[in-house]
């Protein structure tokens, strides 16, 4: 048995290495990512643009220190989460995950809920759920991204989606 | 059902967002424009020579841990080896040399390899080759490292800068026996051109640094037999439930919690009734006080003695 992995040097390697090209083009390639997060959680387009200039400036001064590059997204969305949290703790508006869940099922969620939910599960589980969510990556998909095999990627992602489900209060049914 | 739950999550998140307003993405390419570095680039450590002693007559170089001398690899951080290689790792640097007839159609190669790390099951070798011409040349490429004349399980990854012609990766060689010494010849072959370290490599590993627990104990359904723990890796053998299989191993973590990151399993079959279970986990800590393996109603606690005892969640 033999397992070759080659691979040309990824955005994020470049970056991490100081490369403000790189770093340019990752923040290019997820900035509708971080805009639907960002108006998922604030209301003012002000907040909007606040959260996402300051999130770039912080991930750029803190690229160095990220170990695993296969999980920026996940990285990337954390800093932004926590950004747009200040800025409602700021503006004295703070939204209580608890308070707004109620039992049984929803026609409808509130972006704020799961996004707060997916901020609490660990990076690989995070990437793979953002990858699923907001770039609609079935399983192999994900995993041959993340450098990862079929069964971890469904594993993890069932995880994940059980966590957040019970993070919603919904009942929670095991995808084969 | 969590079809349903799927798609509103996806909804709710996404909301028809297409593109970022126009008003945005100039500001996000102001903030791009006006990055300025302000970082410290770490230094590279200086890389020193720890050839413990070498047979040089006999075709043998030998190479141990017993030198305490460190070295530094971006490579291995690259892919996730455990941080103790510094330590455990050994420098080489030896150039193969091309065994068959040159191709005159294709470029001169330098294949080089780096450094070495053995913990007595597990081999992993850095490398760096110069002079690659195309993605298809990269994907040609066939690392032979034998013991005793026996081709090792390997897995290669490695790195492409395509502007440069270079590829840095590590391959990585499960011994099926432990040994204190391996001796290794170390070959490559790239697009039909065969490249061989001319020397046989022994390396030895840090017997005193490497400790084996017996378990005994079962948990989840499924019986522990023994904990390896080396520098480099953490082994748990055992014999699985089904769920163990499916899944990524145990949680293993050491006393005060830090999570040993699970790397790979492997399933042994004999006589299709019992089956052995190996998993490895990488080693990133140093005195350790202890262990625990958790499982779903109780844990098992290894101590730094090696007394082992079970706990309740």
């Amino acid at each position: 048995m033999k397992l070759n992995i080659f691979r040309k040097r990824s955005l994020v390697a470049q970056a991490i290495k100081g490369n403000e090209d790189a770093f340019s083009d990752l923040i290019r390639g997820n900035k509708l990512l971080m805009y639907k997060i960002a108006n998922g959680m604030l209301r003012n387009e002000e907040d909007i643009e606040d959260a996402i200039q300051e999130t770039i400036l912080k991930a750029f001064e803190n690229i160095i220190k990220l170990r695993e590059e296969k999980n920026f997204n996940a990285w990337l969305v954390a800093i932004l989460i926590n950004e747009c949290k200040a800025i409602l703790k700021k503006n004295n508006n703070i939204t209580y995950l608890e308070e707004q869940i109620e039992e049984g099922k929803r026609d409808n969620y509130s972006p704020i809920d799961i996004l707060n939910g997916i901020n609490i599960l660990d990076n690989q589980s995070k990437e793979i759920i953002l990858l699923y969510y907001f770039y609609d990556l079935k399983g192999e998909e994900i995993g041959e991204r993340l450098g990862l095999n079929h069964g971890t990627v469904r594993t993890k992602l069932s995880r994940a989606k059980k966590r957040l489900y019970e993070i919603l209060g919904e009942d929670y049914i095991y995808e084969q | 059902m969590s079809n349903n739950v799927d798609k509103k999550i996806k909804n709710s998140l996404n909301k028809n967002i297409e593109k970022v307003p126009k008003s945005l993405d100039s500001k996000i390419e102001d903030t791009l424009k006006g990055l300025k570095r302000k970082r410290n680039y770490k230094k590279q450590a200086i890389v020193a020579s720890i050839i413990a002693f070498s047979f040089v007559g006999l075709g043998i170089s030998t190479y141990s841990y017993a030198n305490k001398n460190k070295i530094q690899s971006d490579i291995f951080d690259e892919f996730y080896i455990s941080q103790n290689y510094k330590e455990y790792g050994i420098k080489l640097d030896k150039v193969l040399e091309k065994s068959n007839e040159s191709n005159k159609n294709i470029r001169e190669k330098e294949v080089k390899i780096e450094s070495i790390v053995y913990d007595g099951y597990t081999v992993i070798i850095s490398y760096k080759i110069t002079g690659l011409e195309k993605k298809e040349e990269v994907e040609s490429i066939f690392w032979k490292i034998e013991e005793d004349g026996k081709q090792l399980f390997d897995a290669q990854m490695g790195t492409f800068q395509e502007e440069e012609g270079s590829l840095r990766g590590v391959a990585t060689s499960k011994i099926k026996k432990e040994k204190n010494r391996l001796n290794l010849e170390i070959s490559a072959e790239i697009n039909g051109e065969k490249y061989k370290l001319k020397e046989k490599i022994e390396v030895v590993r840090n017997k005193e640094a490497i400790r084996e627990v017996r378990i005994n104990k079962e948990i989840d359904g499924s019986k522990l037999k023994k904990l390896i723990i080396t520098p480099m890796y953490l082994y748990l053998e055992m014999i699985p439930n089904k769920d163990i299989v499916d899944d990524e191993g145990m949680k293993i973590e050491t006393l005060d919690g830090k999570e040993f990151q699970w790397t790979s399993s492997e399933m042994n079959t004999q006589f299709k009734i019992k089956s052995n279970f190996s998993s490895m986990y990488i080693n990133n800590y140093k005195n350790i006080q202890g262990i625990r393996i958790k499982g779903k109603e109780k844990n098992i606690v290894i101590t730094e003695k090696g007394e082992v005892y079970e706990e309740k969640n």
